[in-house]
């Protein structure tokens, strides 16, 4: 079994599903630096996680649209001390379908839920092979599991972001290092609420949940709820002259 | 922000009656609060609500968009010298005995569910079965802060904007929306109680035994059997309690002295006929529960959640009550008048066997600072009654006898009054009127209870 690390960044940490996990690390003795783009939000969160686990709670502001991600990981290092667990919930869904995006919007996209998310880790995974011991967990989506009409940019965002996770956990298997990539579903949160073709959304805590165990079991690719494995792996095997005609 | 995202769902308060579809908004913070009070209009006014756990309407807003803020539920500071907890307005009782119990503290004043919001606790300024002495949920509010229908966000307290302060505390919420607020939590070095039962014969052993014991128990409550008749009518089993000190429990060492209550995976898993519930079977739950129960039993040590919370045990117990749904009948009786005022209602309930299981009789203290609280010095009995053909000239009579002896019906709970009757029962409601005629002007915020009891008239 796996041990919840005890030093740990969350970016994107104003998420439901970020929040529900600060209080499952939280409760394992973590201290954790939180990073998001609004600071009033951080600050709230900080309190809520403190008072109702006594645990050390910093934050700090970034905008991955705006700025440097290169920064984040050695800021969160100086507060945390030595960090030995990056956890990323980041995410942003587009504002309208595919066709309507502007270039910039697109831009924006790939940047939030991909690049910005995969520079961080460069530098988590450095100073993770030289310290030996780490934790990398992202919270992915199943729409990178294939490029739809509907959603080709946030998806192909997520596509890039599981590569580069693959990638990342074959370079971090040697010196024992998990990388933990988590596919969503839908969760039912403030992205998803009221909206119309969601199904099934799942709750933040019982996903919260579901990552602690995989985190305790080392796994290295889970679907949240389970069922989504099945959904994507039928998703997948669709030939493409015939998904290419598919409006989903 | 943009437009909020809303669900168009089917609500109703807790007694399944009335029921409304209702544009629900689920903000998670207070910016995206004041985003949607800013929206809003006279045609289309908002309204906050908790985990609906109030029976009627008093949650219920058909017109314009309906706040659920089980989202806004996080906890900003607590103060472990005084016990003052500050939290935002949709955090549960549930949360803050999960997080407090261990540390040893507890809410000085819970209502019989532990499924409501702190933010509902104050609308309805809640109390429990320690009102005799401890007073409502109110007296142990220090502050809190308020978006009013005009947009300020405003902090209230005993010692700024007062009136306003009285004015949210049992106000339903049409002052304003509660942001978040300040409390004061008691100490207790055990999770458990000492609790003493005795079997009563009638209704005036009950009321004997409250005065008797009511300066030894800060928690106090009756179950009554309402079908009982003739000289057996308010018989029942009363319940006395008090926090068990570390010394008084069996286990020595202490280690279990602070355990949490169990979730309950029980649940009423689909809404049963409601002619399940009649006179014989309800009459016959209540003799085998009175019958169950020694004719005294002293120094019990209960755990806080069977003695608390014994309905959390199974949830959705509501669809017991069939589709047409219940609604609950709570009344305070003044001192003066309550002995004959209850015996009068219990001696109806009896003849006209409208079933209600396990009624329940407390004991109030004087009455809180809210201009529309409920409590009065005297007694409160609540009784559910299955909407059936009959229910409502049967409550219109005992809402009379109610009205008669100078008593009052509990908002939280009630889903039928009319207008003409609210004025006479709540006396400050026009302080209450004219505060929020400043903060509420145009009825920004609004409910189908305040349509209904024309509350902002």
């Amino acid at each position: 079994m796996n041990g919840i690390p005890s030093s740990i960044l969350l970016l994107g940490a104003t998420s439901s599903l970020a929040r529900e996990l600060s209080f499952r690390f939280a409760e394992n003795g973590a201290t954790l630096h939180l990073v998001a783009r609004n600071a009033d939000r951080l600050n709230r969160l900080a309190q809520d996680i403190s008072v109702r686990y006594s645990v050390p709670v910093s934050w700090s502001t970034f905008d991955a649209e705006k700025d440097d991600a290169a920064d984040v990981f050695s800021e969160a290092s100086r507060w945390l001390g030595s960090c030995n667990g990056v956890v990323a919930c980041q995410g942003s869904m587009p504002e309208a379908g595919p066709k309507k995006q502007e270039n910039s919007e697109l831009e924006r996209l790939l940047r939030v839920n991909f690049s910005s998310i995969a520079i961080v880790l460069l530098d988590a995974a450095r100073a993770f092979e030289l310290s030996g011991k780490g934790f990398i967990g992202v919270v992915s989506s199943v729409a990178g599991d294939r490029g739809r009409r509907n959603n080709y940019g946030y998806g192909s965002a997520k596509a890039g972001l599981n590569a580069y996770l693959e990638g990342l956990r074959s370079r971090l298997t040697p010196p024992g290092i998990q990388v933990l990539t988590i596919k969503a579903g839908f969760m039912d949160t403030h992205m998803t609420y009221g909206k119309s073709g969601i199904f099934l959304a799942a709750n933040p805590a019982a996903v919260a949940s579901k990552i602690i165990r995989a985190i305790e079991k080392n796994k290295s690719v889970i679907y949240v709820p389970w069922f989504w494995r099945w959904i994507m792996l039928v998703i997948r095997l669709i030939p493409e002259f015939v998904f290419k005609r598919l409006s989903i | 922000m943009g437009s909020a995202s809303t669900l168009h769902i089917p609500l109703s308060g807790w007694g399944r009656f009335p029921t409304i579809t209702a544009r629900v908004a689920r903000p998670d913070y207070p910016d995206q609060i004041i985003d949607l009070l800013k929206n809003a209009d006279p045609g289309h006014p908002i309204l906050a609500r908790g985990l609906g756990r109030s029976y009627g309407d008093a949650a219920l807003n058909a017109r314009g968009i309906t706040l659920d803020l089980t989202r806004m539920n996080r906890m900003l500071s607590f103060d472990d010298r005084r016990g003052i907890l500050t939290c935002e307005a949709g955090t549960s009782y549930e949360e803050i005995l999960r997080t407090f119990v261990p540390r040893g503290w507890f809410p000085a004043v819970t209502p019989g569910t532990r499924f409501v919001t702190v933010g509902g606790a104050v609308a309805h300024d809640v109390h429990g079965k320690n009102h005799h002495q401890d007073g409502a949920f109110s007296r142990f509010v220090e502050s809190f802060r308020l978006l009013t229908g005009k947009g300020e966000i405003v902090e209230c307290s005993r010692d700024q904007n007062v009136d306003l302060f009285k004015a949210t505390l049992g106000g339903l919420g049409l002052t304003g929306i509660i942001l978040d607020v300040s409390f004061r939590l008691k100490r207790i070095e055990t999770a458990f109680l000492k609790q003493k039962t005795v079997r009563t014969k009638d209704l005036f052993h009950t009321l004997a035994l409250f005065d008797q014991l009511d300066a030894d128990f800060p928690y106090s409550v009756a179950w009554i059997d309402c079908l009982a008749r003739g000289s057996s009518r308010g018989r029942g089993v009363a319940f006395f309690g008090k926090h068990s000190g570390k010394d008084e429990l069996r286990d020595p060492s202490g280690a279990y002295s602070l355990t949490l209550h169990r979730g309950s995976r029980l649940t009423y898993p689909f809404t049963t006929p409601s002619w399940l519930l009649n006179r014989f079977t309800v009459g016959g739950f209540n003799r085998v529960f009175r019958w169950k129960h020694p004719r005294e039993k002293s120094d019990e040590s209960v755990h806080y959640g069977p003695f608390f919370y014994p309905l959390d045990f199974i949830h959705n117990w509501n669809r017991a009550y069939g589709k047409r749904g219940f609604t609950q009948f709570q009344c305070v009786l003044p001192e003066e008048t309550g002995r004959k005022a209850l015996d009068t209602i219990l001696t109806a309930t009896g003849r006209h066997g409208q079933a209600s299981f396990l009624s329940v009789l407390k004991k109030m203290g004087p009455a809180d600072e809210g201009f529309l609280s409920f409590p009065l010095r005297g007694f409160t009995l609540s009784m559910d009654f299955p909407i059936k053909a009959g229910i409502a000239k049967f409550l219109l009579e005992l809402t009379k006898v109610v009205l008669d002896h100078g008593g009052r019906m509990y908002l939280a709970k009630d889903a039928t009054l009319d207008p003409e009757s609210f004025r006479k029962m709540y006396p400050l409601y026009d302080n209450w009127r004219s505060v929020v005629a400043t903060v509420n002007p145009d009825g920004l915020i609004r409910s189908e209870m305040a349509e209904r009891l024309q509350l902002l008239r």
